[in-house]
């Protein structure tokens, strides 16, 4: 059965459900309300974890057909998506089921494929942001970015700390960048962000930004 | 009701009421008074590039998810891309959008549809999908390497929830020689952008995007909302300052304390 | 005799077997029927060989003329012969005829079952008195037999054919179509004879040149016709009949005395039909007088003056006569004083000389060459379906004619015809009612005395005889050049304004009026004509010489380089600095990679002092340390790993010291997590940091696994633990092992833990738990870029961050706080080494950067001032 919801009903429930967990935090007797929606929407989340993942699945199978430079990736990321499932699969039957905990391949696989993985990914990107720092002054030659590049090597300079080469003037400079210019300007994107938060929500609630299709 | 509670409340109400209150009185949105974002007249200037070049655009959405803070900037993301699927219609390819959430990904799948659907653009097949390429944060970055290097796509978009991995997706726009504008609500991400993108976008300019896009009198109406709290804010932060240099902050933060 | 085809373009002789002119290269023979196959029947048509049909489109001016209610379509062809008929059109072919009896077959058109032009100037009744045309054998039969029946035998006997030497030939003469229709037309407006039929009659008097040779055999008949009718009266007004049985509506016509062409038409000899080969002779009736044609004499009138063309916007102005008389105009045997001189004599107009080519030229531009006489099946000729015969004769042309324009086919061939100014040929003699002994003139019943109706036939490219004559008359001067057309008099009429040269009180732009054309008059239009006559001939022969200086040719080149690299395509050319950038990230990574490397394989660890109580005092990294410290054996801490994969090296330098701490003062662990990969992680954080421990799961820890739905999933989960997460990682029962036995609420835990690397993830803790739970309880490890965002949570009042460790750093003081030297002081040589290394990367290529920038900024600004 195909239903489809009309813009009306999908913002109806939207802006509804939307008011309801905003009033929970401030009117204490509908909070098991609030409460009750907000397992549903975790419900929902995992849900679309799920759906995420299987969409994935089928994008992927679409480009391993085509004739594309990228269609062996996607070959290997669906065979190792499948047996991934398939050897989580095992161990979650073996632990629920059996009753013998055992997570020693999933785990193996987290332990020598992912975590590699993504550490490398993290180290390379060390590299980007040195050259990104190091060509700033060739993208932008203005005060902000010359600014932005001295602060960068003294904030780097003062974290070194050996003692033969370790100058307490730099920590000082570090600690005092840190806390206060960096502080200052942290709390203030912060709050900004917290506004353009309050008006995006505001929106949602009216109806005015409906992402959901409307 | 606590304090933050009641200022929860007021700052709620107020806000809504400014909003309409400027939607009412600001002039038509075409004579909008707002200061100029470079970011934003480069999105439209790669739309229209991509029209005459018959080239698409690349929009990135993040990671975040609706249930947190980050989902703000993923709802500005997706006003964003609404926008965009708009005005690049023409386009011999339309918008690709990904995404490192699911959540998101399934919204920027029903924003694109229900876009295309409103302009007309019925070809379905042609239309993005808004797929979700990676649920960890570096999954997701290699997987929108692979869009970032299509020689199809002439500028990348990046509005959403980013983390350290968005030097990936900076620098490999930076490769393809392809302008990059991004713009998050994460700190460290930001300073990223900034010394790696082409056209950053700072802090709450990220939520400005449907104003300057053209989305509505509500948009333009909520940017003149959030200066007037902006101003508010600044002054009680002076305020703060002058009671505490003139010894009153004492009583005032007793007074803070017991309301939370 | 052999037959001759007459060129329908330069109406000169040319023998049978031709099917090209000789003279003017046209092609002989008719597609279609002609006149003659109208008059002669079928087998009879080889012997006059191939008549090209021709309607010319001046005749249907002509037909306006005569017929001016008439229907538009409706021509002096029509007149003439009728399509309806085709039999007996075809019955009057006579393939034995001569050339000259091309003629007779118009001299002595098919009668009429339908309208002819004849029957349009007689009326019905007199139109009878024409005999009925019957299809003649081809042996026994001529034209004039088959034109008129065999019971006219008499009549057909009169009809003179001449020889073909002296037959004038039309050369461009196409007899009209015949039209025959069984009824007779009713009495026209012009009740006299067609000029056609002027032709027809003898020369012995116009009126009985005018009359049907029965007529003029029967003079009674004759009589009776001539004194019922009359000539003059036979013009009526307004017809109001259809085509067919139309009457011409012309008012009779005071033609100027001179109107000699037209005289001569009248008083047409009966030698000037075509004799055909039986040797019958038609003769025209005599004649006691050349009538007068009234319909002649209104064209007279109305041409006396501009005036009168104007006015009647119907007149055609080839028709219009310019009023003076013509002096060759010839009116032979005729009372009117444009009687020619010289009987005998050929005007000076009529001569043939070398004009023909122009004469060529200018009927084909006019059109007379293509003119077709549709001529369908005739039946014959059926003698009681004869019209009437026509009453009057038309009346000589008066004298008022100016100048005569004839054709060069009218004329005389130069061979046959002696050349005599102000002389009628012998073939033309008939024309002016004197006896030709030709029969076999055939004459153009188009022909048309006055010169006005010819001005806009023979303006162009007139034959020299022609203009000759005119200039005699001292009207039309014809020049070499092309002059400029007459308009028809209706488009006089239409002429907007007054023609006027008087630019004053015109403005600036308007000081232009065209003098020429329709918009005579008219200011501010576009020139009709060009200043000097323009040739495309010769233009197209002379070459365009332009005169191009240097610039001009710069911009030719230019242009010609510009649209050249038009079809060029244009390769899209990528910046260079890609190249560049490979290189310098594959240098940084090396440096990098090998610097750190070597420093982990070969270098050692580094002394680090411990700080001091002022140092640790007021640090975040100084009270979580106090409040480990503070922290009993069994006493449940909740450590959350919400940290990615990728920043396990950072968190798990940073964290290990912690919760080796908390594992050394005994407390119960337990572990969740908002990240899917999280409850992986904290195994692999034990398994690789706190082995030594020994710590087992649901003994000493509690692995809750995964939280779903972020911040709202924190939120249901500090408000109902247990709800939230009822089952451990393994599936086993989290709240029953000793861990958890004790927790019944999130405030049961003395301490929360949250190792994170997402400095949102610290603010989502804080925010929903920090709030929530109990002061001094939440503390975090959080990644070096979260340090900004946390403190001012650590710094607060109240404070909602208990203590917190930023990275390597916090860890090794950590780490010294303790005494207990662990991973943050492995690594923290390495750390700095790489620091170092970065930062001088960082501050070189800066600087190089910065250098390039500024010197590009500057040579684009040169090269901006140079252009």
């Amino acid at each position: 059965m195909n239903i489809k919801l009309n813009a009306p009903v999908s913002a109806a429930i939207a802006i509804g459900v939307g008011i309801v967990v905003l009033a929970g935090y401030f009117i204490p007797s509908i909070n098991n309300i609030r409460f009750i929606f907000l397992r549903t929407g975790l419900v929902l989340a995992a849900v679309a974890l799920l759906v995420g993942i299987i969409n994935l699945l089928s994008v992927h199978f679409k480009k391993m057909g085509a004739e594309t430079e990228n269609s062996g990736y996607s070959l290997i990321l669906v065979i190792t998506l499948i047996l991934t499932l398939i050897i989580g699969t095992i161990d979650m039957v073996q632990t629920y089921l059996v009753g013998q905990p055992n997570f020693q391949m999933s785990n193996w696989i987290f332990k020598n494929i992912q975590l590699p993985i993504e550490t490398s990914l993290l180290a390379v990107t060390a590299v980007s942001l040195t050259y990104a720092a190091a060509s700033i002054l060739r993208k932008r030659m203005d005060l902000f970015s010359i600014t932005f590049f001295f602060v960068i090597l003294l904030v780097l300079l003062g974290s070194f700390s050996i003692p033969p080469a370790t100058l307490p003037l730099l920590h000082v400079v570090r600690d005092w960048i840190v806390r206060v210019p960096a502080l200052g300007g942290a709390r203030g994107l912060l709050l900004g962000i917290a506004l353009g938060t309050i008006t995006t929500g505001i929106r949602i609630l009216m109806g005015t930004d409906r992402p959901y299709g409307g | 009701m606590s304090a933050t509670g009641f200022t929860g409340i007021v700052v709620i109400v107020l806000f809504f009421g400014l909003i309409i209150f400027f939607s009412i009185i600001n002039k038509e949105p075409e004579q909008k008074n707002i200061r100029p974002i470079p970011a934003y007249d480069k999105i439209i200037q790669e739309i229209n590039i991509a029209v005459e070049d018959g080239t698409q655009l690349h929009i990135s959405l993040g990671r975040g998810g609706i249930t947190g803070p980050e989902s703000a900037s993923a709802l500005a993301g997706l006003s964003i891309l609404k926008q965009v699927i708009e005005k690049s219609s023409v386009c011999d390819f339309p918008p690709i959008a990904s995404t490192g959430n699911a959540v998101i990904s399934i919204l920027a799948q029903d924003t694109i549809l229900g876009t295309s659907k409103a302009i007309s653009v019925a070809d379905q097949g042609r239309n993005p999908s808004g797929e979700l390429v990676g649920v960890t944060p570096f999954s997701y970055a290699a997987g929108t390497l692979s869009t970032i290097r299509d020689d199809k796509v002439s500028a990348n978009i990046h509005t959403g929830w980013f983390g350290s991995e968005v030097t990936w997706i900076t620098t490999a726009g930076e490769r393809q020689s392809t302008p990059t504008i991004a713009g998050t609500a994460q700190l460290p991400a930001q300073a990223i952008i900034y010394a790696s993108a082409s056209d950053p976008l700072i802090g709450e300019e990220l939520y400005a995007g449907g104003a300057y896009l053209g989305a509505g009198k509500i948009h333009l109406a909520s940017i003149s909302a959030q200066d007037i709290f902006r101003w508010i804010i600044i002054v009680v932060i002076l305020g703060g300052v002058i009671l505490n240099f003139l010894g009153i902050d004492s009583l005032v933060e007793s007074i803070l304390a017991g309301s939370m | 005799m052999m037959t001759d085809i007459l060129c329908p373009t330069c109406g000169r002789p040319n023998p049978d077997e031709l099917t090209s002119c000789d003279y003017c290269g046209s092609p002989l023979g008719t597609d279609g029927p002609s006149l003659r196959d109208n008059l002669l029947p079928p087998e009879e048509k080889s012997g006059i060989g191939n008549i090209q049909s021709f309607e010319p489109d001046e005749s249907s001016r002509l037909d306006d003329f005569f017929k001016s209610e008439e229907p538009d379509d409706f021509s002096l062809r029509n007149d003439l012969l009728t399509p309806e008929d085709p039999d007996d059109r075809e019955s009057l072919l006579s393939p034995e005829a001569d050339e000259s009896s091309r003629l007779d077959d118009l001299v002595q058109p098919t009668e009429p079952e339908g309208s002819s032009l004849r029957s349009d100037f007689f009326s019905a009744d007199e139109n009878n008195i024409w005999e009925p045309i019957q299809p003649s054998e081809p042996e026994e039969t001529s034209p004039p037999d088959d034109i008129f029946s065999s019971e006219d035998t008499n009549a057909r006997d009169k009809i003179r054919s001449g020889e073909p030497g002296e037959t004038s030939q039309p050369d461009d003469f196409d007899p009209p179509e015949i039209n025959l229709e069984a009824d007779s037309p009713p009495k026209s407006e012009l009740d006299t004879p067609s000029p056609q039929e002027d032709f027809f009659l003898p020369e012995e008097s116009t009126e009985e040149a005018l009359l049907p040779p029965v007529w003029r055999e029967d003079p009674s008949l004759r009589n009776e016709v001539i004194s019922s009718k009359g000539i003059d009266e036979t013009i009526s007004s307004k017809p109001t009949e259809p085509l067919d049985n139309a009457e011409l509506d012309l008012e009779p016509i005071d033609f100027p005395d001179d109107s000699g062409w037209l005289d001569m038409l009248q008083g047409s000899d009966p030698t000037t039909y075509e004799q055909t080969d039986s040797g019958a002779e038609i003769s025209p009736p005599p004649a006691e007088k050349k009538p007068q044609t009234d319909w002649l004499e209104k064209i007279k009138r109305l041409n006396k003056s501009s005036d009168e063309v104007d006015d009647d916007s119907s007149f055609p102005d080839w028709l219009s006569v310019s009023g003076k008389p013509e002096v060759d105009q010839k009116e032979p045997g005729s009372e009117q004083p444009e009687q020619p001189e010289d009987p005998g004599e050929l005007p000076e107009w009529l001569h043939l000389e070398e004009d023909d080519e122009q004469l060529n030229e200018f009927l084909r531009k006019k059109d007379l060459y293509e003119s077709k006489i549709t001529t369908g099946q005739t039946k014959e000729f059926d003698p009681a379906d004869a019209p009437e015969p026509v009453s009057q004769a038309p009346e000589p042309t008066e004298e008022k004619t100016e100048h005569i324009k004839f054709p060069s086919w009218a004329a005389k061939d130069d061979k046959s015809t002696p050349k005599t100014s102000q002389e009628i040929p012998d073939e033309l003699k008939f024309l002016d009612g004197t006896d030709q002994d030709s029969a076999s003139q055939i004459v153009d019943p188009f022909q048309i005395e006055e010169e006005e109706y010819i001005d806009d036939l023979f303006s162009e490219e007139l034959p020299d005889w022609l203009t000759k004559a005119s200039e005699e008359e001292g009207g039309f001067i014809i020049e070499d050049e092309i002059t400029h057309g007459d308009l028809p008099g209706w488009v006089e009429a239409m002429r907007p304004v007054v023609e006027s040269t008087d630019t004053t009180g015109l403005s600036e732009d308007e000081d232009y009026i065209e003098n020429y054309g329709p918009l005579a008059g008219i200011p501010s239009v576009l020139p009709a004509e060009a200043e000097h006559a323009f040739d495309p001939e010769q233009a197209a022969k002379k070459p365009l010489d332009l005169i191009a200086t240097k610039t001009h040719q710069e911009y030719v080149n230019l242009l010609k380089k510009l649209v050249g690299e038009e079809k060029k395509v244009k390769p899209i050319v990528k910046s260079a600095p890609v190249q560049t950038q490979r290189i310098l990230r594959w240098l940084i990574a090396i440096i990098l990679l090998v610097t750190t490397a070597a420093t982990i394989i070969f270098g050692g660890s580094v002394d680090t002092q411990l700080p001091s109580e002022a140092q640790i005092t007021n640090t975040g990294y100084g009270a979580l340390y106090n409040q480990i410290e503070q922290l009993n054996a069994e006493q449940p801490v909740l450590i959350a790993f919400d940290y990615q994969p990728a920043a396990t090296a950072e968190m798990h330098t940073a964290a290990a010291s912690i919760v080796d701490h908390l594992m050394d003062r005994g407390t119960y662990l337990s572990f969740v997590s908002t990240q899917p990969t999280g409850p992986v992680l904290a195994e692999h954080f034990l398994s690789t940091t706190q082995e030594e421990h020994g710590y087992l799961h649901s003994q000493q820890y509690v692995n809750l696994g995964y939280l779903p739905g972020e911040s709202a999933g924190l939120v249901s989960f500090v408000i109902a633990p247990k709800q939230i997460i009822p089952l451990a990682f393994d599936g086993s029962n989290a709240w029953d092992s000793p861990p958890l036995a004790e927790v019944e609420s999130i405030d049961d835990f003395v301490m929360i833990l949250v190792i994170t690397d997402d400095p949102n993830t610290a603010k989502v803790w804080i925010e929903q738990v920090g709030t929530i739970v109990k002061e001094g309880t939440l503390n975090m490890v959080v990644s070096a870029q979260a340090e900004p965002l946390i403190q001012p949570y650590f710094r607060a009042s109240p404070q909602y961050l208990s203590g917190y460790v930023s990275g390597v750093i916090d860890g090794l003081n950590y780490e010294n706080l303790r005494g207990q030297p662990n991973l943050a002081n492995a690594a923290w040589l390495p750390f700095n080494v790489g620091i170092i290394i970065t930062v001088g990367i960082m501050f070189i290529g800066g600087l190089a950067n910065g250098v390039l920038s500024l010197f590009s900024r500057h040579r684009a600004r040169q090269i901006g001032e140079i252009k």
